[in-house]
This record gives C-alpha cells, structure tokens and sequence, in this order.
C-alpha cells in the first residue's frame, strides 16, 4: 500500500459541550504524504477537531476513520502533540526518556525495550536534530527544541498521522524556519501531518491544504484556492 | 550506641516493628512517587480521612482485625472518592471542596460511631498508629499485601509514568485513564491500611509523599523517584525504630516528623547548590 492509499477520513462529525455545539458536520478525507493546516479564529474548534480525531473528545455523531476502519482500532497510527501550554514542563524527564515513551504505545506493558526500539529512538532523536540534547532536562530546552523533542516523541510511535496543536506558536523566527523545513521533510517521507495553524502568510510555504473552520467546514482544498479574502473574512468576521 | 542497637533489637516486638517498618517504609516512599509525579497529594490526604470511618464501620460490623479494617476503609474511600466526583459533576461546585466537605464529614461520623460503640477501641491507635504493637498476623498482612500492591505498580509503570506525565497524551496513546485511575487509588487504599500501624490516619499521608519528594529534589526519572523514594522511605522508618526506642518517643510521630525534616534540610541544600550554580554561571 503507498502513501496515497493510507487515507484519514473524516465523517458528518459532530460535537457538543453540553449544550454548546463546538463542531457541526464536519466531513473530509485526506491522504498521508501531504499537510494540512487548520486554520480558524479562536474557538472555532481546530483543538476540538484534533482531539476528536485521536479519540480524547467524544464525537456526538459522525465517526472517524483510518483506512476504512475505525481510529480507535489503529491508535498507534495516529500521534498527537497537544498545546506547549498543556504540558507539565516540570515532570523530571530527559529528552531521550520523553522519546522512549513514544514506544510504550507499540510496546504495551510487558514488551522489554530491544535494540530495535532504541535504533527507533535514535532515528527520531536524529530526524528532529536533537540527538545531541539526548540527556539534557526537558524543562532546559527552549520553545522549539520542546516542540522537535515531542514530534521526536512522535515519531518514535512510528506513526502515519501527525496531530499538531500549534506547532510553531510562540516560536522565534529561525526556530520557526528550522521546524517548517522539518516538517516538510516528514511530509517527504509520506506522513501526513494534520496542524492547528494561525499565521496565514507562512502557510503556503508549510502546508498543501487548508481547511478553513468556524466549528463547521467553511472551506477546503489546496492553499491558494482556499485562502481567498473572501474566505478569510468570512472566517475572522 | 552499638550496645543500644543490640538492647533494641533482643525484644521480639521491637523486631516485628524493625521488619513492618522497612516494608511499610518502602512500600510507601515506592508507591508515593506516583502520587508525588500525579500532583495528587491532597487528593491522597482526604482519602487518607476516609480510612478512619472505614475502620469505625467495620468495628461495628465485625469488629476491627486488619482485614475488616480494609474492606471498610475501601468502603468509604470508594463513597467519598466516587461521591466527590459526582456530586461535583452535579452541582458544578469545585471537586476539591466537595471532597473537603465529604471527607470531614465522614472522619467526624467516624470518629462518633467509634465512641458510641460498646467495645473498648483505642481511637488514638488508628489515628497516629503504634508500630510497637505489631503482630504476626500484621507483618504477613503487610507482607501479602504490600507484595500484590507493588507487583501492580512494577507492572504498570509504563502506563502509570505515562498517565501521570498527561492524561491527555496518556488517552491519545491508547490508555483507558479512568480505569487506570480507579486502580490506582484503589492501591493507594491499600498501601495507607499497611501503613495504619506505623503512622495512623493522620500521619499517613507524610510517610507516603516525603520520601519521594525528598529523591525528587535530586533526580530526574520517575524510576529513579519509584526506587529511591521506596529505599529512602524503609531506611528512615527503620532507623525510626530504634531512634524511638533510644530516646523514648512515639514512634510513628518521629518517622513523620524524621521525613519531613530531611526534606526541608534537602530543600535547603538544594537551593543553596544551584543558586551557588547560577552565581558561578554568571561569573563565567
């Protein structure tokens, strides 16, 4: 099965906070080896979409599917990396160990760690440049060296589905550059990457697709075609 | 000091004490690191509260032995826990104060049945416990049970250490957290009853965070704090035996009182060192 074949579908979804409807029939379909960005004014849903696709909100109707089946059955396929502002910086964890728990998914509890898993390891510590940062405190690193570390951590899953919440929010410039080009480089490899994203004028240069939401799909497709102005103002208005 | 050591250890109680101590000691310092690394130290000391009126209702079922002691004490962290958490669900008012209110008013229902009731119970024995008094049947309480409790932990570390890092990213890698919760604190039920003898309701709480808290000030993994927290925890409560036997203190207060002044002394020395550390990195 190539790259094309492996497809993440998304189906009438629909999700509600008690009686707040956070997402109303939202439907596309979209194959790995491309990038998607989400792109929307603040609670508009792009996290609530995430989330529903990994399984950490119930969706009320609709369902979520990898290659025809169910996400649920295919958990390990799917990574997700929630908001910097979500994890507990001080949890005593060095780089490398953060990367091994990417393992545990593939491992279950009784697996030992081989050779093969730290080969993994290595691999996705060297993938996101950050094998030489391998013992430092997660708490020590700077704000794109966390976000490499966890798509590290991500990697290490081996998974086809990238979950990002923001990737290059509060990231400087050169950091932002250094992990764009990253994650282009995944994209290369046949991942498809799934984005919380809110900097229009840097998405064409990360991303193939775009999907506009205001807790429905206002529009989607290939970047140029979908962020016309009158898309965009009929998100930010 | 040698021949204090020998005089201690020649009285068969006090070598009951010195084999519960280490186990508890361990035990709980191995076990207090999740809870340490899950930030749910307060949680764990309401239900530690809840032990009491556990105790108090299996007294008046059938009596107090540490079996019936465990059945009601899981009883009513089990009401209070699963209570706390719906009644807030229900009424929107904060979790923690419902625990609060909850746990208060189970410890003070508590403590009115244990003196209403006919029998003669030594109330300040469950609530600051009396290691000295150990029995056979105590220490292979504690041994079976306190084997089955970290037989648990050691084989779900993987997915403890993940859930305690996020529960967010603990669900997304294919972990059922509510189960794993509800497990968890019901180990941690189990793991305060073994400690009863030592240290008391009351007291519990300390034995069970201290320890870990005290290697976490100088290591970074979660085994490390399991492990350590385990061995620094069965050390001290050990040494505690025969402290409190030399200079004639209560000894569950001591081990308490032990731990949480090697951690401030432990706060202190770790702050002076990395402040010492900053200095030098801006001279440089």
């Amino acid at each position: 099965m190539n790259h094309a074949e492996h497809k993440l579908t998304v189906k009438n979804v629909h999700v509600h906070y008690g009686a707040v409807c956070a997402l109303r029939d939202i439907s596309f379909e979209i194959s790995c080896g491309s990038a998607l960005a989400l792109i929307g004014a603040n609670g508009s849903g792009k996290s609530t979409l995430l989330k529903t696709i990994i399984g950490l909100v119930t969706a009320q109707q609709g369902e979520v599917l990898w290659c025809g089946n169910r996400v649920t059955r295919h958990r390990y396929e799917i990574a997700y990396l929630p908001q910097k502002e979500d994890i507990d910086w001080n949890f005593p964890l060095s780089v490398r160990a953060l990367v091994e728990m990417g393992r545990y998914s593939r491992l279950g509890s009784f697996k030992p760690f081989a050779a093969h898993d730290h080969a993994i390891v290595d691999q996705a510590l060297e993938e996101m440049q950050v094998t030489q940062l391998g013992k430092r405190q997660i708490n020590s690193l700077s704000g794109g060296q966390q976000q490499r570390v966890f798509i590290a951590r991500a990697l290490a899953q081996e998974p086809h589905v990238l979950l990002l919440d923001e990737p290059l929010n509060g990231l400087d410039r050169p950091s932002r550059e250094t992990l764009a080009g990253l994650m282009r480089n995944l994209v290369s490899k046949g991942k498809l990457i799934i984005a919380a994203h809110h900097d229009i004028a840097e998405t064409a240069g990360i991303f193939d697709s775009v999907l506009l939401l205001k807790r429905h799909v206002v529009a989607y497709g290939a970047v140029a075609e979908v962020l016309t102005p009158e898309n965009l103002t009929r998100v930010f208005s | 000091m040698i021949a204090d050591i020998v005089d201690v250890l020649s009285y068969s109680f006090n070598q009951r004490a010195l084999l519960a101590a280490a186990m508890i000691g361990f035990l709980n310092g191995f076990f207090g690191a999740y809870i340490v690394l899950r930030k749910a130290s307060l949680f764990a000391g309401a239900l530690s509260h809840t032990l009491f009126p556990g105790i108090a209702l299996a007294a008046l079922i059938s009596g107090i032995n540490p079996l019936s002691a465990l059945i009601g004490s899981v009883f009513t962290a089990l009401v209070v826990g699963v209570g706390a958490q719906r009644l807030s669900r229900l009424t929107r008012v904060d979790i923690n104060t419902v625990l609060a209110i909850l746990w208060t008013t189970a410890f003070a229902g508590g403590l009115l049945l244990l003196k209403s009731l006919n029998q003669y119970v030594n109330i300040e024995h469950y609530l600051f416990g009396d290691i000295l008094s150990v029995s056979n049947f105590d220490i292979w309480f504690i041994l079976i049970v306190g084997y089955l409790a970290a037989s648990i932990i050691i084989l779900l570390q993987r997915k403890i250490i993940i859930m305690a890092f996020s529960t967010d990213g603990a669900t997304a890698q294919g972990i059922d957290v509510r189960t794993l919760d509800y497990l968890m604190a019901g180990v941690l039920v189990i793991v305060m009853i073994t400690s009863l003898q030592a240290v008391g309701t009351i007291l519990t709480l300390g034995l069970l965070v201290a320890p870990s808290a005290i290697i976490s000030l100088f290591v970074n993994s979660p085994r490390r704090m399991l492990w350590g927290g385990g061995v620094l925890g069965g050390v001290l409560a050990s040494a505690c035996i025969f402290l409190s036997n030399i200079f004639n203190i209560q000894t569950g207060a001591l081990i308490v009182l032990l731990l949480g002044g090697v951690f401030l002394g432990a706060a202190l020395f770790k702050t002076a060192f990395t402040l010492r550390d900053h200095t030098k990195q801006c001279e440089t």
